[in-house]
């Protein structure tokens, strides 16, 4: 789900021992190092949209710009968050990380952290969002940097019982923040109110962030809500999402007086791709699951031929292409929409958990 | 009817191209917005693009919007008259085929904000371009740096959002309510009145050292209440900065707080076309000197007394005691001149102004006072 970049996280992102213990990022750390090959540190880049590596190793959430943690191969963290020396200490209530300071001057304070290491190989996590320029200024200082992201982003995939626990956490939450939708919607409401309906409820639920996109015309694709007119809609597709303790669950909400041929294609598809989903089945075989219910239908544009992604820490952890294969201990939204003649179009969807004995789901789409 | 400002802005850059002897402007944004920076895409097509997105305006002011995600086409088609617009999921691919539509030499491109894209995408976008053209990064900032009349009236809609959630503010803070669901109150209060987006931090302490963003901290009598309050209403960043004590006031207080007031008043005054920043600075530093706390016109106890506002231009830049910037008519920005002063801690006082012939005018109907909830 992508929606408009808001540009200060307001919720409450101040790091919860009781939910997330030191234990538990003590091990991530150690799944981490031991993939680092022969590296002598790693650097791990997030910014306020995109932030899921830096907050799997130090808890911590950039509200507002960049940051990068420096991890060496022993001994303890360094953060670089954003913001003035004031704001250091509302930062640090932000992770279990306790140096922390200034994103200034990164290049060199790059350099003057390394010491003595530099010229070692060094790798990245997270960097492909990093600016550009940036990038630029800390390769000059220091030399060649390694992405390592194709052998840890499965780690992060895989979640721990605390972390499954978090997502069922949020999936219940998401299923409020939709039933409140569905209850202002079917109302009579517009789509603003209906929308901000969901934001609220989630936000009253613990959520530290709510996020939704509604169409503006009856069946079209869930847009931002700027300039949007407060009209009731039918059929009215929304895309809602909620992140709690961390953790996004996400879903498309499709509503509609008159039942229509396209919500029961489009659900059939769904329900297909669930019963299909288990470790090792590919992003393709589930694909050509819904196609085959979705016909004479076409699916939806508003997915961009998508049928899913990994979902956790961040709202897409790795898209489900056709030659990827589902994980054991990750955590999915599958999506699947059919658009007809005349405004008959449906969205629907479903968070799934892959374990041992197939998928489990946790959250999936409302019939209308 | 005036023209839309982007078309104005594109009119200025085949300007610029012509002056630098290049064939076309390729302005960048990274899909991310900050209320304290330009947003190159937004300035030259009205568009607050969702996923990373290009303008790329040739000599012959022919311009296109390349952007993405590809199902946001057609509200970017509504935001964006005048130009070409294609909505693609891989940007790179679609920037090539507008370089092929405009026949563009890619040897005479110059670019805006290509080093804030996230490096895989700027690596292949370079790639298309065949290397690193020449950067004029600050060309939409400047080109953008007075208002049209059409963004000013979005910025006065968006001082009536942010006054809207600050009375809301007052309606709702008690006793017994956390920061962070008091800002998540105010941001769906606002957000239902058009606001699209909001810098907005709001946290209390009984003796605060700075504004945040809110935590889990419950709110308790005796608090001072700080409140930056900064919603976007069409891509028009407005902030006010305000106090609110629950319960009744310390003694100090209201005398204090009278000192920020008069603070702004004067830098209103010397706000006026043709004077420097440094001179507003001044001015608002030299009241609180008269009264004996010229020491904490500094870091730690305050960094700036205003800034620009995104994401049009966020000239004049931070409003500090050494910057040369030339103040002109039409520029929007915030002055604040918040102080920490030790018998009251920090303390929040500012308008989103405008500059005019007879110095700055607020752009608030209702100017910051120390406020009182009555618990």
């Amino acid at each position: 789900m992508r929606v408009l970049h808001t540009t200060l996280l307001t919720g409450p992102y101040d790091w919860e021992q009781a939910v997330l213990p030191r234990e538990e990022f003590a091990g991530r750390l150690a799944h981490v190092r031991a993939a680092l090959g022969d590296a002598a540190a790693l650097f791990v880049h997030g910014h306020a949209g995109d932030y899921g590596d830096l907050n799997y190793l130090t808890g911590f959430t950039p509200k507002l710009g960049p940051a990068l943690a420096m991890v060496p191969v022993e001994g303890d963290i360094r953060l670089l968050v954003g913001g003035t020396d004031l704001m250091i200490p509302q930062a640090k209530r932000l992770t279990w990380v306790e140096d922390v300071r200034p994103f200034a001057n990164v290049p060199k304070a790059v350099a003057d952290w390394l010491g003595a290491k530099k010229g070692a190989p060094l790798a990245t996590w997270g960097f492909g969002s990093l600016a550009h320029g940036i990038h630029r200024g800390i390769t000059a200082a220091v030399g060649p940097l390694t992405p390592l992201d194709a052998g840890l982003d499965p780690i992060r995939r895989r979640k721990s019982p605390r972390e499954m626990g978090l997502m069922r956490r949020a999936s219940v939450v998401l299923g409020d923040a939709v039933s409140a939708f569905v209850a202002a919607a079917g109302r009579g409401a517009g789509a603003r109110t209906a929308a901000l309906a969901a934001e609220k409820t989630a936000i009253a639920a613990d959520a530290q962030d709510a996020r939704t996109l509604v169409s503006v015309s009856p069946g079209g694709a869930p847009l931002p809500l700027d300039g949007a007119e407060d009209q009731a809609l039918d059929p009215l597709l929304a895309t809602i999402a909620v992140q709690v303790s961390g953790y996004w669950a996400a879903g498309y909400v499709t509503m509609t007086a008159h039942g229509g041929a396209a919500h029961d294609r489009a659900r059939a598809a769904l329900d297909a791709m669930v019963e299909t989903a288990r470790a090792g089945v590919t992003g393709g075989a589930l694909r050509q699951e819904a196609a085959r219910r979705i016909a004479p239908f076409g699916f939806h544009p508003a997915l961009g031929g998508t049928i899913g992604n990994a979902i956790g820490l961040s709202l897409d952890e790795g898209p489900l292409a056709d030659d990827v294969a589902l994980e054991r201990g990750a955590t999915y939204a599958l999506r699947v929409g059919a658009a007809g003649e005349g405004g008959d179009a449906a969205l629907v969807s479903a968070m799934i958990a892959v374990g041992d004995a197939g998928a489990s789901v946790l959250w999936t789409s409302p019939r209308p | 009817m005036d023209e839309p400002a982007p078309l104005n802005r594109i009119a200025a850059a085949v300007q610029l191209l012509e002056q630098r002897g290049a064939d076309a402007l390729l302005a960048f944004n990274n899909a991310q917005n900050s209320f304290l920076e330009s947003n190159a895409v937004f300035v030259l097509s009205g568009v607050r693009p969702i996923g990373p997105s290009a303008v790329l305006i040739d000599r012959s002011g022919r311009a296109s919007l390349v952007l993405t995600p590809a199902w946001d086409e057609a509200r970017a088609a509504a935001l964006a008259p005048g130009l070409t617009v294609t909505a693609a999921d891989d940007l790179p691919a679609s920037l090539a085929d507008a370089l092929e539509r405009h026949r563009v030499d890619r040897r005479r491109l110059v670019t805006v904000a290509l080093g804030t894209m996230g490096r895989a995408l700027a690596r292949r976008i370079e790639a298309v371009l065949g290397g690193t053209p020449p950067a004029i990064d600050d060309f939409t900032r400047d080109v953008a740096r007075r208002r049209s009349a059409d963004e000013l009236a979005a910025a006065r809609r968006a001082t009536a959002i942010a006054l809207s959630g600050y009375r809301r503010m007052l309606e709702v803070a008690r006793p017994g309510l956390r920061e962070f669901e008091l800002a998540a109150e105010l941001y769906c209060h606002m957000k239902a009145l058009g606001a699209e987006d909001n810098f907005l931090l709001v946290s209390a302490s009984q003796h605060n050292l700075a504004v945040r963003a809110a935590g889990r901290r419950v709110l308790d009598q005796g608090d001072i209440i700080l409140s930056e309050i900064t919603p976007c209403y069409r891509g028009q960043y407005a902030q006010i900065c305000r106090t609110t004590v629950i319960g009744a006031p310390s003694g100090a207080m209201p005398g204090k707080y009278a000192l920020l007031q008069q603070a702004m008043r004067r830098g209103q005054e010397a706000a006026v076309p043709g004077a420097r920043v440094r001179d507003v600075t001044r001015a608002i530093d030299a009241c609180f000197a008269a009264a004996g706390y010229g020491d904490y016109c500094r870091p730690p106890y305050m960094r700036v007394r205003g800034h620009g506002l995104g994401i049009t231009s966020d000239r004049p830049g931070d409003l500090t005691a050494d910057s040369d910037v030339v103040l002109e008519e039409g520029m929007v920005f915030v002055m604040h001149p918040n102080q920490y002063l030790p018998e009251t801690g920090y303390m929040m006082c500012g308008e989103p102004v405008v500059i005019t012939a007879h110095g700055a005018e607020a752009l608030s109907t209702e100017t910051a006072t120390l406020d009182v909830i009555a618990v």
